[in-house]
């Protein structure tokens, strides 16, 4: 396979479905991104995503 | 020499002791586009391009996330707003170059299907727009858009040229199977030149799949 991967940076940018959802709880998917415009009727401050939480 | 030699060794040596941190932990993950993110709401006391807003654009399978985690799903918006995703540089609306000549795959949701389809559908679309589900006819793709509707939501999936019989017939295809649309419910392609002139009716159907 010819993914994309950091040991294969010439591999094609090309990601199915389950490749890309294991990245929904990625630390750095979780963080609020820098930089959204306040729109309040979409903003939200926290990720309404996230599956399990740690309590 | 003798200390030279001994430097060696202590390299040897360390590398055999260290652990090797996978690349993975750190390099966010390249998309092969750049997408941008907007949001359109309805309000009647301004012109259409003061209710478009450009959300964020991105280039990273992480940074998707970070936005799609922090916006309100697509089924909790009022009616009259839509999301779209286009690539970077094309803009959600006909007029943009990279629009006029294409048109778009249409997918009408009757009103229960907001609650048990909607947010599935629009993910489903957006992961194959980032991932390049439509793989060499990515070039073909502008991007998508879901209008939250009383009367009925809808998502398009636009592409840039309807005269692209195979590519666009290979694209809807592929569109239908990733939303797992039964075989028996078909859904049409139209020109966006065609819309444009039929204010208030459908546009006929350039292709079906």
């Amino acid at each position: 396979e010819d993914q994309w991967s950091p040991l294969n940076p010439e591999g094609k940018k090309h990601y199915d479905r389950e490749f890309l959802l294991q990245f929904q709880n990625d630390i750095n998917a979780v963080r609020k991104p820098a930089g959204l415009p306040d729109i309040p009727d979409i903003i939200l401050d926290k990720p309404q995503s996230v599956g399990r939480q740690y309590s | 020499m003798a200390s030279g030699d001994s430097e060696t060794k202590e390299e040897t040596g360390q590398e055999e002791d260290q652990q090797i941190v996978s690349p993975d932990q750190y390099i966010k993950h390249p998309l092969h586009n750049r997408w941008a993110m907007w949001f359109f709401k309805n309000d009647k006391s301004k012109e259409w391009t003061a209710n478009l807003k450009l959300i964020t654009s991105f280039d990273t399978v992480e940074d998707f996330w970070g936005l799609y985690n922090h916006i309100q799903k697509a089924s909790r918006l009022s009616s009259g707003c839509d999301y779209s995703l286009f690539k970077d540089g094309i803009q959600p609306m006909w007029e943009d170059a990279s629009n006029k000549n294409g048109g778009r795959w249409l997918v009408n949701l009757n009103k229960n299907q907001r609650q048990t389809e909607l947010d599935n559908f629009w993910l489903e679309t957006l992961l194959c727009l980032i991932g390049e589900a439509f793989d060499d006819l990515t070039d073909d793709i502008c991007g998508a858009t879901i209008n939250i509707r009383n009367k009925g939501d809808k998502l398009g999936l636009w592409t840039r040229d309807a005269r692209r019989g195979d590519a666009t017939v290979k694209i809807g295809q592929k569109l239908k199977e990733r939303l797992k649309i039964p075989p028996k419910i078909m859904i049409g392609f139209q020109a966006h030149s065609d819309t444009a002139t039929k204010a208030g009716s459908t546009a006929r159907d350039r292709y079906r799949v």
